[in-house]
């Protein structure tokens, strides 16, 4: 039973993040049919500035990783997506590609490729006890922290213009220029809330691994893509319950499967991922009604 | 200015003294990952490498000879290693020493096979690596993974006392299954299959967390004395889940996990064990060893990073012991002094070479506890029991 | 006094051509039909002139300005506003959200508030299904929602792209009834429709397109009554003008 609820409790606080890292994704998938696997090096790059910030006042360097990533993404955006905006999404996707190898290359060479431990929120390594049961603050923090900023980016595309213009983007993004929404903005706003959410990944993934290497933020891309493709390209709330579901399956993989069989638990994710995109090719979480007018 | 030109001049005289020096100096290769990312894993070997060549040199060099070496970089790409190769092999080496991994490796040594040239990886711990997978002139100077495993568990038996494990392995790299493999068959043989309260599998870089492993640790009840920790690339990620979930059990590794590199992530350390080809913080038992990390440091401003090192100094010193017992650089002599290595005493330990097996299975490693974070050197053990080799 | 000149306009989609050398005028307040039969290069004259297709030839002026290079916002922005085919509503925002992205001119809280509360008036269906999905609404409702967000934009040329396309015929009345009312409001409207029927109830002038070019324009009544019209459909091959 406690194993249960342990397993339960690691599921939600893995797929919380995996839930980020796929609105990240999704966000900038909606709006310009790109699959940014430079989201990657987002995080990275986010670890690596609290890793270099490591003996400073935590908040300081959170603000740090925060900024620099932003000012990452942006500068990306500006830089290597823009003059191929209008491209197909084949060469958006190579540039994505060429963008994170040309970052993570540069994080190797400024940093070499052996990873480099640090130390960055100790507190965050006690637990509390719940009779038998043992939370790590570390879980609590990253489920609230994931919750807040589901949610404050879910209130902000609810309730501001901007973000109503950016889901306009996102489901039509030819329609919504046609209304006068700025491309520009709407991308770089994207992007900026990209590094926001990877920012935030960063710090959560610091604190738990305590690690900087030049490809630890590949997984997290590479499964943020996977959940939008579970949720339904293009749909937001749908590309969250796809990082849910990765991570939560994953974990419970990993906890329920035999032995032998656990080695092949991202071959059994990724079979039930084939199985949504053969069965649901427009994913899991999209309602019949809406899919009618697709 | 006039140092500028003395500059220019040095450089000039550099440039052309390979070529002036040809009849008495002897070249070796060194194709390595010198960028990329498996750089960092050949660093060490290859300073070490280079350490080794200049002892000799000021020693008088190689029959007469003075060694020099060429470098040329695999940028950490398997089939770049080729290239390097070749390229080392055209500028007349007559030893190439080549990454610390089979997969990276042998791509570089099938090259000076083809040529009839030695070709030595400095730590791949896969018995691959010689005559069966690679050919008669491919040696690697590691300790076998297999013999690894088993000494470890050996070593938890007898020497520690432990009664009950849960097997931790990396699944990501075929050196930290095999560790835990022939930890397990060792164990097994030792005690009973029924010791092994657990096992688990995680991926090294796949897995952003192992929480869901961490769970099944705590979830055992009693506790296991202690966790087969068989880990590698981001392991001081899971040692840091590990110690973060309050699972203070004795953790114990193979050299995968050797250095202080990752030691930040899980300040004061501790009940760590930690087997490795020798200490790279100057605190090892054996003062040849110290010894060397204080010319690592003097030559390069900082101690060598783990200990793997070793292999790259004794890569170098143990070609050169067979040209000078041949009395030739010709391959084939050189060869067959190599496999008459019978606990050839080396830098990186007792080392034995037979035209079967180039790969080493008997040599003790160096047992390391870390205690608040501060490695300490305990003893140097070997498994009574040599595993089977397969290849 | 002109608002809208399309000169010498020619587009292509590779290797096809969509648009072939296509002239026409639009005075303000004035509305003009464009018909011809499918393929004819209606749709691509729409999306030429909002910015979305590239002429490669010719030039449009939207009040005496050169529309050529702008940003199809920078275009919506000056005032053109396109009711594409097919309507367009944008999945998972309400209605109401549907109707804000047409808001960009408004400044204000209190103007917004009283821009929608105009047109909740001029579209009671809207303001009942306010909270509602967009998507969800019937097809004559998504016109009226197509129609009405593009309003919001403020335009002073209206292109509404086969409004009557798929509807019912009491929702084609409904539509016509709006875009009446539209003109009779001083908006300039540019209404694209393939089945040529109801065109005369709008529209002063009409332009028949044929294979990507101009066949035939000229008063609504001449040119929709002309005998060259069926053959202009058939893809006749000389300009005419009706008198």
């Amino acid at each position: 039973m406690t194993f249960a609820i342990q397993t339960l409790i690691d599921a939600i606080s893995v797929g919380a993040l995996y839930a980020i890292s796929a609105l990240g994704i999704g966000l900038l998938f909606g709006i310009m049919r790109l699959v940014n696997f430079a989201q990657s090096e987002f995080v990275t790059v986010g670890v690596y500035t609290l890793m270099m910030l490591a003996n400073a006042w935590f908040p300081l360097a959170a603000l740090a990783a925060v900024v620099v990533v932003v000012l990452l993404a942006l500068t990306v955006e500006r830089l290597a997506f823009r003059p191929v905006r209008n491209a197909d999404p084949a060469t958006l996707l190579i540039a994505s590609f060429a963008v994170s190898y040309f970052l993570q290359n540069g994080l190797v060479l400024l940093f070499g490729a052996r990873p480099i431990g640090f130390d960055v929120l100790p507190g965050l390594g006690q637990a509390i006890q719940v009779e038998t049961v043992r939370i790590p603050l570390l879980n609590i923090v990253t489920i609230a922290a994931t919750s807040t900023l589901l949610l404050g980016v879910g209130l902000f595309l609810r309730l501001t213009r901007t973000g109503i213009e950016m889901r306009a983007a996102a489901v039509d993004f030819r329609m919504a220029r046609l209304m006068g929404v700025k491309a520009d903005r709407v991308i770089a706003v994207g992007f900026g809330l990209a590094g926001i959410m990877s920012a935030v990944v960063s710090i959560l993934y610091a604190a738990q691994t305590g690690t900087a290497s030049p490809a630890m933020g590949l997984q997290l891309a590479l499964v943020g893509f996977v959940a939008t493709v579970i949720g339904g390209m293009g749909n937001l709330p749908g590309a969250v319950l796809g990082g849910l579901a990765v991570g939560a399956i994953s974990v419970l993989l990993q906890a329920v499967l035999p032995p032998d069989l656990r080695v092949f638990r991202e071959a059994f994710v990724y079979a039930a991922v084939i199985a949504v995109l053969l069965l649901r090719p427009q994913g899991l979480f999209r309602s019949a009604a809406e899919r009618e007018r697709v | 200015m006039k140092i500028l030109m003395l500059t220019a001049l040095a450089a000039v005289a550099v440039s052309v003294l390979p070529a002036s020096a040809q009849d008495d100096a002897v070249t070796v290769g060194f194709p390595l990952a010198l960028s990329g990312f498996v750089a960092p894993y050949d660093d060490g070997p290859l300073k070490a490498a280079l350490l080794a060549i200049d002892d000799i040199n000021s020693r008088g060099g190689l029959l007469g000879e003075k060694i020099i070496s060429v470098e040329s970089d695999t940028k950490s790409d398997p089939a770049q290693g080729a290239t390097a190769a070749t390229d080392v092999l055209g500028k007349a080496a007559k030893m190439i020493m080549v990454t610390c991994d089979f997969d990276f490796g042998a791509p570089a040594a099938l090259v000076a096979e083809s040529q009839n040239v030695i070709a030595f990886s400095s730590c791949a711990a896969d018995p691959k690596f010689g005559v069966q997978g690679i050919g008669k002139n491919a040696y690697t100077m590691s300790t076998a993974s297999i013999s690894q495993g088993a000494t470890l568990a050996e070593w938890a038996h007898n020497e520690k006392g432990f009664k009950t494990v849960y097997i931790l392995k990396d699944t990501m790299v075929e050196y930290t299954k095999s560790v835990c493999d022939s930890f397990e068959a060792r164990w097994t043989e030792l005690s009973s299959a029924e010791s092994i309260v657990g096992r688990d599998t995680f991926h090294g870089v796949n897995d952003t967390s192992i929480a869901s492993q961490i769970s099944r640790i705590k979830a055992n009840s009693p506790q296991p004395d202690f966790v087969m920790f068989c880990g590698a690339v981001n392991g001081g990620s899971a040692v840091r889940q590990i110690r973060a979930a309050g699972i203070d059990l004795p953790l114990l590794s193979s050299e995968s996990m050797d250095g202080a590199y990752w030691l930040a992530a899980i300040p004061n350390l501790s009940d760590f064990y930690v087997a490795v080809y020798g200490s790279a913080f100057g605190n090892d038992p054996d003062p040849k060893v110290n010894d060397f990390v204080k010319s690592f440091s003097a030559k390069y401003g900082v101690a060598p990073v783990t200990g793997h090192a070793l292999t790259g100094y004794s890569v170098v010193e143990a070609w050169a012991k067979a040209v000078e017992r041949a009395g030739t650089f010709d391959t084939d002599a050189v060869r067959a002094e190599l496999d008459k290595f019978t606990a050839e005493p080396l830098m990186v330990g007792k080392t034995t070479f037979t035209p079967e097996l180039h790969i080493n299975v008997d040599r003790p490693m160096l047992i390391m506890k870390i205690v608040n974070g501060k490695h300490e050197p305990i003893e140097r053990f070997i498994t009574t029991k040599l595993p089977k080799v397969s290849f | 006094m002109t608002l809208l000149r399309i000169d010498g306009l020619s587009a292509a989609y590779g290797p096809v051509p969509a648009l072939r050398n296509v002239g026409l005028s639009l005075g303000e307040g004035e509305t003009l039909g464009v018909v011809g039969a499918n393929g004819a290069g209606k749709s691509t004259l729409t999306l030429a002139i909002a910015g979305i297709v590239r002429p490669s030839s010719g030039d449009i002026f939207f009040d005496g300005m050169s529309l050529a290079g702008l940003l199809p916002e920078t275009i919506a922005r000056l005032g053109v506003a396109l009711v594409p085919e097919g309507r367009h509503i944008f999945e998972g925002l309400t209605v109401e959200e549907n109707l804000l992205i047409g808001l960009n001119g408004a400044v204000g809280r209190q103007a917004r508030r009283d821009a929608l509360e105009r047109i909740y008036d001029a579209f009671p269906i809207l303001r009942q299904r306010r909270t509602g999905f967009g998507t969800r609404l019937s097809g004559g409702e998504q016109q009226q929602l197509a129609i009405a967000r593009a309003l919001l934009m403020n335009p002073r040329l209206l292109i509404l792209d086969e409004p009557s396309l798929g509807l019912a015929p009491i929702m084609v009345d409904k539509v016509y009834k709006i875009l009446r009312d539209l003109r009779q409001q001083g908006v300039a409207l540019l209404l694209v429709e393939q089945n040529p029927a109801r065109i005369a109830e709008v529209a002063d002038r009409t332009v028949v397109l044929a294979n990507g070019a101009v066949r035939l324009s000229g008063a609504s009544a001449d040119v929709l009554s002309s005998d060259l019209l069926s053959r202009a459909y058939l893809g006749a091959e000389e300009h005419e003008v009706c008198a």
